[in-house]
């Protein structure tokens, strides 16, 4: 008997590699279908009220969609003009950009050969660092065809992304119908409580980082916008997505916002107040917004949210440092579901034997 | 003549019928009682249902609770075992309830639950109802409050029990 069981758990442990390297070998072609199924979790609870009080679900979906869609292209039509506008200003800068930039390397490379004239002799004048702007932008612009055919690859997630959601939602109950059709019946409750612990784990957590992240970007977009900022609907919208990932907003989003503003020439003043508000949205963000519209957290320990953020990112790139905490947040509940089963089954051959 | 045609056409093409049948059902099940239209469809949304086969075992005596079960259709036997004896508890039909002691601890199962008869079954998990109940309290409420008298029968149905055995002795 015990014999059997090793063996079923070596067949699971087996099974389990197998999938998740599968899984890790199939992560770009998975990202849009986890993007997709990640929307209509961020809806469901949108149309379970309308289920609730006695709708088709197929047809308020597809209600449901037409609006979103009327949405969508109402806000598109807004934002996506003044990102066209500073994307074209931040093109007709960036020669400007890259001057300063060369002018300021010079100077490090004259400070240090002025320096080094003491110690190496004529040798100093050979002194420069590894690092040349203009270059480095032209080496992007020559990678850039590169770089768009990617974009037009993901380009048609804009098509999967609506695809699998408006399948997930209209078609969700169907699915987990199945799914507990086939668990054996003494496993029905097991599966019930799995699917619960991840629901409460997780639901809280991206319906509330989604909102999250709206109100950050919204709230930096504003704020620069006010210090006069060229460019604010750009970085606001990169603050906001950016803060899907654990510590990575006020950082990235901080760091290129005071860059650029040094680069637009803004006074001193002004830089010490983009920093101000980055740091008020920052504050508001952990005072205000995640106690109220967070709520609840994934519930996992700094060091075990740090571990998978950088695991996230080896696997995934940028995309695994979005998925990397939820899916450290399944990981916990699937580990505590199976010991809590194995637990109950020693307690079960317990009261056998007694 | 649009104006009144079209509020109907719009209700009959979103109407979901299973929804309006499976709600007049719970209607009749005593821990639902009270709860309007509305506070009873979300408590159905938080419902899983399943079909069983005779021969089919739901859970174990000694397992532990964490799932009420409500039966729609077909018949359950609950029984307990002492030794190498078996005892039927009893057979439920339709409409009947039973493993709610789960819903206040999460506590080992007293009895084993058998399916006698081909139905289906509607279950509710103890932290989602705890989850359904913060968010809605007024919905916690009234659940709460005909738990309480659901136990209060069976206390009251214990101690007559009790009083007709020592009659008996």
């Amino acid at each position: 008997m015990n014999e059997i069981k090793f063996w079923r758990g070596v067949v699971s442990l087996l099974a389990l590699g197998l999938i998740i390297a599968f899984l890790i070998a199939v992560w770009k072609v998975l990202v849009p279908f986890l993007l997709g199924f990640a929307v209509a979790y961020l809806i469901s609870p949108l149309v379970d009220r309308f289920v609730a009080i006695g709708l088709r679900r197929d047809r308020t979906v597809i209600v449901l969609y037409l609006l979103l869609l009327g949405a969508t292209v109402g806000v598109g039509s807004i934002v996506v003009p003044s990102f066209y506008r500073e994307a074209h200003a931040l093109a007709d800068e960036i020669p400007k950009y890259t001057a300063a930039l060369d002018l300021a390397v010079e100077r490090v490379n004259d400070i240090g050969r002025e320096s080094l004239r003491h110690v190496l002799g004529p040798r100093a004048a050979s002194f420069s660092l590894p690092f040349r702007p203009e270059q480095s932008v032209d080496s992007l612009v020559k990678r850039l065809p590169g770089n768009l055919l990617e974009f037009a690859h993901t380009g048609f997630w804009i098509f999967i992304i609506p695809f699998v959601s408006f399948f997930a939602l209209s078609q969700s109950r169907q699915w987990i119908d199945t799914l507990f059709a086939w668990v054996p019946a003494q496993k029905v409750e097991s599966l019930l409580g799995f699917l619960a612990e991840i629901n409460a784990a997780l639901g809280g957590y991206i319906r509330g980082q989604a909102l999250d992240a709206i109100c950050v970007g919204l709230l930096t977009m504003a704020g620069l916008a006010l210090l006069g900022f060229n460019g604010a609907v750009m970085v606001g919208c990169l603050t906001g997505f950016l803060n899907l990932v654990p510590f990575m907003a006020p950082l990235v989003g901080g760091s290129i916002a005071l860059l650029a503003g040094y680069f637009q020439g803004l006074g001193f003043p002004t830089l010490v107040g983009i920093f101000l508000v980055f740091v008020l949205v920052r504050l508001m963000d952990d005072f205000v917004l995640t106690p109220f519209v967070v709520g609840g957290s994934v519930q996992l320990h700094p060091i075990a949210m740090m571990f998978a953020i950088l695991a996230g990112f080896h696997v995934g790139g940028f995309l695994g440092l979005v998925f990397a905490v939820p899916a450290a947040a399944i990981i916990k509940v699937i580990a505590a579901t199976a010991l809590s089963d194995r637990r109950e089954t020693f307690v079960m051959e317990d009261r056998h034997l007694i | 003549m649009i104006a009144r045609w079209l509020p109907r056409w719009v209700w009959r093409w979103f109407r979901n019928d299973h929804h309006w049948e499976a709600l007049s059902f719970f209607r009749g099940v005593p821990i639902f009682q009270g709860l309007t239209s509305r506070q009873l469809g979300r408590v159905m949304m938080a419902m899983q249902r399943r079909p069983y086969h005779a021969g089919e075992i739901l859970f174990e005596e000694g397992q532990t609770g964490r799932a009420v079960f409500i039966l729609k259709s077909g018949k359950v036997e609950l029984s307990r075992t002492s030794g190498h004896t078996r005892r039927v508890l009893g057979v439920l039909t339709p409409g009947q309830m039973f493993g709610e002691m789960a819903l206040l601890e999460q506590m080992q199962r007293t009895a084993s639950a058998t399916v006698l008869e081909d139905g289906e079954i509607y279950l509710l998990y103890t932290a989602t109802l705890d989850n359904l109940i913060h968010q809605y309290p007024n919905i916690g409420v009234v659940l709460l409050r005909n738990m309480a008298v659901m136990l209060s029968a069976l206390l009251r149905r214990t101690n007559k029990e009790l009083d007709q055995r020592a009659r008996a002795a």
